[in-house]
């Protein structure tokens, strides 16, 4: 079981390092960054030295080597249009992506749930069908359009929350709303599937035959077994929720890493992106490792 | 060769692929049809989607009319005229072509590299397998739009950079349907029979468990256009989709953003419009799906070795 | 007749409610069960013995929709549409034994769990009184050390310990009736015997009425009181005990005996508690006769 852990863990670690390749890559493909850091008014001759000092002359790998034992420590380069170290800037936004991503799986989870027990009081029946044609509307919505029609709704004619920035809590309400009716759908439709395929489980029979009503059927054994795979989508969503919405915090001008992407992006700030990327991609991975470590452990069988 | 093998073994093959072939037909004659649709509403509306004409701006649609909310529309403008005076209605069907057309050609590349490497990877297992897999991966480490943001960055935003961004990040989930289809089809009595008579892995790919898994690709297809769709309006509602003058309804969106305290209306068509097309196409694959588990039961196992026939 | 019966049906038909023509599993069966009886129910794969089983205690899949004339359990009427009187009975007065599969154990159960089970449900009393319960049950069900195996998971367990897990799940209530569905299907003529005298032992225990529906006519001869023959979901034939391999009158009962090999068949193999495989299995009927003879 150690060995599954250990191995699980080496497979992301290895993702991780060819991420980190191909983001390395992408820095050297764009203009040479020396240019950049040597600034508009510099000759060749500054170029060139920014060069060296840069350690720009050495070969790819060394220069790859050294970028990542650099990151490893912490340190991710200069903005080029803060000037400031982008891990700073990063840290800097992280806690209100972490705090946005964690509403709104507050709200997705909440929601799904809320949905899961409407339809599973009487599957395939009107309510069930009603609940799933929502949230397949749901699923078809652009969120950024429900951010805006939010913002319509919300900002614009009621006056009850601010349309965009940070700030106190009040910033983070229709942000969370939007991104949190975004994870719904996904959840809940593999809850209903899981649901589904346990009611027609032989366990069920059994389980009346020993006395358990319909609803002590649902909850002592038709739900357990129905989570078990729902739990490691959760957790696979929760990390995309952290990994950060650039969409969401674009629209609404929440300073988190996901605007910081985009406001890279527009200054053609690489150093800020490429940590970014990384930081996704670290998110990404780590819960998807919790993911399967998960679904191992919480079943039974798979438990040696 | 036997004349009476041949002509059962042609038939055969019809019948067999006739179903998703029809589908697979009426959508590609439905997206051409849509795009000239597109076409022909720009033309109808008598109007250029480029031209600014700086005194009509921001004109409401003509039911604010009807409603009594207004006294500038007019019928020369159905839906109004945006913040630089371009008829909003032509610029609605120009939008929609645009993003059609991006979505066909990129979930036509998706489509190619993910069944091709699932296929493979599918095929033959093993060492190629894991690979490929590590590959997804690294793929799904990081989310499609950041992906094209960094891309936007180092490659620019033309048209055609956008279509085959979006085609070479949305492979995945045709690589992972694909990928199992053909594990399992592998596995079938039919492929070993084909292997017997001698028949090459491009030809047991193509002729032998291609037709089988059709109906499960298109759904796939269907998925990943809706996909498409919804991933090009973010990316030009954040502006590094499709650049103006040409429109898009991602990008009519963040357009129309700077005005939303005082024209809501110009939000809610353009969104409403992509939510339309999503939803249809949703609808569409989820018919796919259901009549495609329903005759599963019939064809799933059933794959008749094609070079038995024609010999 | 009926007054003494545990158990007294009349009428009781089950149709498939497809689209399609409505076919019938069950064409108006009459059963009773008196007070303390093992009662075995023959018939072939298809003959509609399962149903039978499991429209006893209602819970039968949704898309099968019984009905019957009277259905008297336990000195008190049931509506196969009044789902709270069935709960009320099931697992405490009427319980079922069902054919051994690992499909048939909640996965995520323990061994314990799924044994003390009918008892909490209805019960309120303490662990200790729960666990002690659920160790008597298994071991009176014939698992030799209870303790081992009460905190593991049933994919854990072999198919004859999971078997005998089915039975004590089904009596820690000490019902009145005990239906057993195929329970030696899946096992080997010496467990298949020690089963039937499992059975035995605990009717006599528990006082119970047993309920066994079996295809094996061997061990349906040797144990039942009465044997019901079913047929195409019809009820055929009524034999007292030992009178089924004996003087069959009818003429269906009659020709299922006479697919059994001859006495002794292969038995010689299985003096020394050999575990062994079906010795013999007609083709047509797949009636079984895998239980050892006296003189085997």
């Amino acid at each position: 079981m150690i060995v599954f852990v250990l191995r699980r863990i080496l497979l992301g670690i290895l993702v991780l390092v060819t991420v980190s390749a191909l983001v390395f890559l992408a820095g050297q493909a764009v203009a040479d960054p020396a240019v950049g850091a040597a600034g508009d008014a510099a000759t060749a001759k500054d170029i060139e030295a920014r060069r060296v000092s840069l350690g720009l002359d050495q070969p790819q790998l060394v220069q790859y080597l050294n970028w990542a034992t650099g990151t490893l420590s912490g340190s991710l380069g200069t903005s080029y249009r803060f000037d400031k170290p982008v891990a700073a800037l990063m840290m800097d936004r992280l806690p209100i992506t972490l705090s946005l991503g964690t509403l709104a799986m507050a709200i997705s989870v909440s929601l799904a749930t809320i949905l899961l027990f409407i339809s599973a009081r009487r599957p395939e029946g009107a309510m069930d069908n009603f609940v799933v044609s929502v949230a397949s509307i749901a699923q078809s919505v652009p969120t950024f359009w429900l951010g805006l029609l939010l913002i319509l709704g919300f900002s614009v004619n009621l006056n009850w929350l601010p349309s965009s920035g940070s700030g106190s809590w009040q910033y983070f309400v229709l942000p969370s709303i939007a991104l949190g009716i975004y994870g719904t759908p996904e959840m809940y439709r593999v809850g209903r599937a899981s649901v589904l395929d346990q009611t027609h489980a032989l366990y069920v029979r059994a389980a009346r035959a020993r006395g358990n009503t319909h609803g002590q059927t649902f909850r002592r054994h038709v739900l357990p077994n129905s989570l078990l795979p729902v739990i490691p989508l959760v957790a696979v969503q929760f990390g995309a929720f952290l990994g950060g919405s650039i969409v969401v915090e674009t629209l609404f001008s929440l300073r988190g890493t996901g605007f910081l992407a985009w406001e890279a992006v527009m200054t053609s700030d690489l150093p800020v992106l490429q940590g970014v990327v990384l930081l996704v991609a670290t998110f990404y991975t780590a819960f998807n490792i919790l993911a399967d470590l998960l679904s191992k452990f919480l079943d039974p069988r798979e438990t040696p | 060769m036997n004349q009476i093998g041949s002509i059962s073994g042609s038939k055969l093959r019809l019948s067999q692929t006739s179903g998703e072939m029809k589908v697979a037909t009426g959508l590609a004659i439905l997206w051409i049809l849509a795009i000239a649709i597109m076409a022909l509403g720009v033309i109808a509306t008598g109007s250029n989607p480029f031209e600014q004409v700086l005194g009509s701006r921001r004109i409401p649609p003509i039911w604010f009319e009807w409603l009594g909310l207004s006294n500038v529309s007019d019928t020369s403008h159905l839906f109004g005229t945006d913040k630089l005076g371009r008829d909003y209605l032509a610029r609605i069907f120009l939008g929609g072509g645009v993003s059609l057309l991006i979505c066909f050609s990129a979930v036509g590349i998706a489509a190619m590299i993910g069944t091709t490497l699932g296929a493979i990877a599918g095929y033959f297992g093993g060492r190629v397998d894991a690979c490929l897999l590590f590959f997804l991966s690294v793929r799904l480490s990081v989310p499609a739009i950041l992906i094209a943001l960094v891309s936007a960055v180092l490659f620019g935003s033309s048209l055609i950079m956008i279509i085959v961004i979006l085609g070479a990040l949305l492979w995945d989930r045709f690589f992972v349907v694909v990928r199992s289809l053909v594990r399992t089809q592998s596995k079938l009595g039919y492929v070993d029979a084909a292997k017997e008579a001698g028949a090459s892995t491009a030809w047991i790919i193509a002729r032998e468990i291609g037709p089988n898994i059709r109906g499960p690709l298109l759904v796939i297809v269907t998925v990943e256009m809706a996909h498409v769709l919804l991933l090009e309006a973010s990316l030009s509602f954040l502006g590094l989709g499709v650049q103006p003058p040409l429109p898009s309804w991602g990008l009519m969106l963040s357009e129309a953003k700077e005005d939303i305290f005082f024209n809501g209306w110009m939000i809610i068509i353009p969104g409403l419009f992509i939510f339309a097309l999503v939803f249809s196409i949703n609808i569409i694959s989820e018919l796919l799906r259901i009549s495609i588990t329903r005759s599963q039961g019939r064809r799933g196992q059933v794959g008749m070795t094609n070079t038995e026939i024609t010999r | 007749m009926s007054a003494e019966s545990l158990l007294s049906v009349r009428e009781l038909s089950v149709h498939v409610s497809s689209s399609s023509q409505a076919r019938a599993l069950l064409k108006n069966v009459s059963i009773d069960i008196p007070v303390n009886r093992t009662i075995c129910l023959v018939g072939e794969s298809g003959s509609g013995k399962t149903t039978l089983g499991l429209a006893l205690m209602n819970i039968l899949p949704e898309s099968l929709r019984p009905s019957a004339a009277r259905m008297h359990i336990c000195g008190r009427d049931f509506e196969f549409s009044d789902g709270d009187q069935w709960d009320k009975v099931r697992g405490s007065q009427i319980s079922m034994i069902f054919q051994n599969t690992l499909d048939i154990f909640d996965p995520l159960q323990t061994i314990g769990g799924h044994v003390g089970e009918p008892y909490e449900l209805r019960h309120k009393g303490s662990r200790a009184e729960l666990s002690k319960l659920v160790l008597d049950a298994l071991s009176i069900s014939g698992i030799p050390n209870p303790k081992e195996i009460v905190d593991l998971y049933p994919h854990q367990l072999s198919g004859g310990q999971r078997q005998r897990v089915l039975i004590a799940s089904a009596i820690i209530n000490e019902p009145a009736i005990v239906i057993a569905d195929e329970p030696t299907s899946a096992l080997d003529p010496v467990n298949s015997l020690l089963f039937f005298e499992a059975m035995s032992r605990i009717r006599e225990r528990l006082s119970s009425s047993l309920l066994i529906i079996t295809h094996d006519l061997r061990c349906a001869d040797r144990f039942a009181d009465e044997t019901n023959i079913i047929k195409g979901g019809e009820l055929v034939d009524r034999v007292g005990a030992h009178q089924l391999l004996a003087a069959p009158n009818h003429p269906y009962t009659r020709s299922l005996v006479s697919y059994l090999p001859a006495p002794g068949y292969g038995s010689r193999h299985f003096l020394k508690g050999e575990s062994h495989r079906a010795a013999s299995n007609s083709e047509e009927t797949h009636v079984y006769a895998d239980c050892l003879q006296d003189d085997g």
